[in-house]
């Protein structure tokens, strides 16, 4: 037996990384964990099919007023590329984990503060050229909602439908809570930014960075999902 | 008698024999390959070009546009399950709990299609005059029919004391004035 070293102390905190003593490996310990990660995202999953759901079956009443509320109140344009911004992003967390695994913390730097930057563009685009602008007239969820004249002028004759403060609340309550997963993702990978300065990943212990990758990968797919059913289709 | 404490060093060296014991080297964890996931990556951006094109190019009659949609969404949202998320590299119990919760959304979802299109056949023939409304309905349609008849007599008869002997007794003024609270007790009393 020659592993049993003198000190620990010029180890980096990933190669001193011992496992819980229930475990028998940190093999097994990682592996269980991300068995409980799946198990949340897949709650994850349920949450959003309400929304889904919701959109549905409005949109099976209301088929008309949903393609146009649709495209009058809904750029494609900061869709599409928000929807790019999050794929790269996703493309990062991979690159990532992949650079605690071959040993190069480094490349998990660098990915790690591209993904958080790819973070706040998207929460960026959505604050100040979705939210706000909607805000300022009135284009807000269920009783909040108000049409303005002026809208209509600008639209050049769109005669709001009666339903539009439905699609509306959909949109705000949808993205909403997808804007605030992108938040929480922000922070964790933030989060993982900071312990993988510290040298808490490497190839044998990287649990926490890979869990987070897997909660920023659910919320691509979410996106992946809510982009075309909101503003194109 | 003293218990035993391992330190830290002994604890690790304790934890690596045992796994080299129980498994050996075979488990070594799946490094993400570079090239695949680039492969991935740039599909994922050509299915959103793609998405686009044909959601404002291509007019399909009826929900085609929207089946479309998301058919390239769900390849979309196949290719980073399997790839970005490692569930191809992983244990299937991974993939298991994955499917179980996309199953559930297919139920939840499709059934409430169904629920919707049965009850505009049922709401046609309902105005059509071919079912009419049995069960709870009934009782409801009875119990609120009830109650508005006692307000209505409360309203128009309000000093007849004898109509309603004991109640208007018991309430004094308030069963005359109060026609929603006679009411209420009206039904109580048909109980």
């Amino acid at each position: 037996m020659t592993h049993v070293s003198t000190s620990t102390e010029d180890l980096k905190p990933h190669e001193r990384y011992v496992p819980a003593s229930h475990w028998r490996n940190a093999y097994d310990e990682a592996d269980g964990a991300k068995l409980g990660m799946w198990l949340f995202l897949s709650t994850e999953i349920l949450l959003f099919a309400g929304f889904f759901c919701a959109y549905a079956v409005f949109r099976m009443l209301y088929p008309g007023v949903w393609a146009d509320a649709s495209h009058y109140y809904l750029d494609w344009r900061i869709g599409g590329f928000n929807t790019l911004v999050l794929l790269l992003s996703s493309f990062t967390v991979v690159l990532a984990i992949r650079g605690a695994q071959t040993n190069r913390p480094a490349m998990t730097n660098i990915n790690l503060i591209i993904t958080i930057i790819c973070a706040l563009v998207f929460l960026v685009l959505k604050l100040g050229w979705e939210y706000y602008p909607k805000w300022v007239h009135d284009e807000l969820p269920g009783g909040n909602f108000a049409y303005h004249s002026h809208s209509i002028l600008e639209a050049g004759g769109y005669v709001p439908g009666s339903h539009d403060n439905i699609f509306l609340s959909i949109y705000w309550i949808a993205t909403g809570t997808h804007g605030v997963h992108v938040l929480i993702g922000a922070f964790l990978l933030t989060w993982c930014l900071w312990l993988n300065m510290k040298g808490f990943y490497g190839p044998k212990h990287y649990t926490s960075l890979e869990n987070v990758g897997l909660y920023w990968h659910i919320v691509d797919i979410i996106w992946i999902f809510l982009f075309p059913l909101l503003y194109l289709v | 008698m003293s218990h035993y404490h391992p330190t830290r060093e002994e604890e690790k060296a304790i934890h690596e024999e045992l796994a080299s014991q129980e498994l050996g080297h075979e488990h070594h964890v799946h490094v993400t390959p570079y090239w695949p996931m680039l492969a991935v990556f740039v599909t994922l951006v050509i299915m959103t070009v793609v998405t686009v094109l044909t959601a404002k190019f291509i007019d399909l009659p009826g929900t085609g546009n929207l089946l479309l949609a998301m058919v390239i969404a769900c390849f979309k949202g196949t290719l980073v399950f399997a790839y970005f998320m490692h569930l191809r590299y992983d244990k299937l119990l991974n993939t298991v709990v994955v499917a179980a919760s996309v199953f559930a959304v297919v139920l939840f979802i499709g059934f409430s299609m169904l629920d919707l299109k049965a009850r505009a056949a049922f709401n046609h023939e309902y105005e059509a005059g071919e079912i009419t409304t049995g069960g709870m309905n009934r009782v409801v349609a009875n119990a609120n029919e009830i109650a508005r008849e006692k307000a209505l007599e409360h309203g128009h008869h309000g000093d007849e004391h004898g109509e309603h002997g004991d109640h208007a007794d018991e309430h004094g003024d308030d069963a005359h004035t109060d026609g929603d609270h006679g009411a209420d007790h009206g039904q109580d009393d048909d109980h």
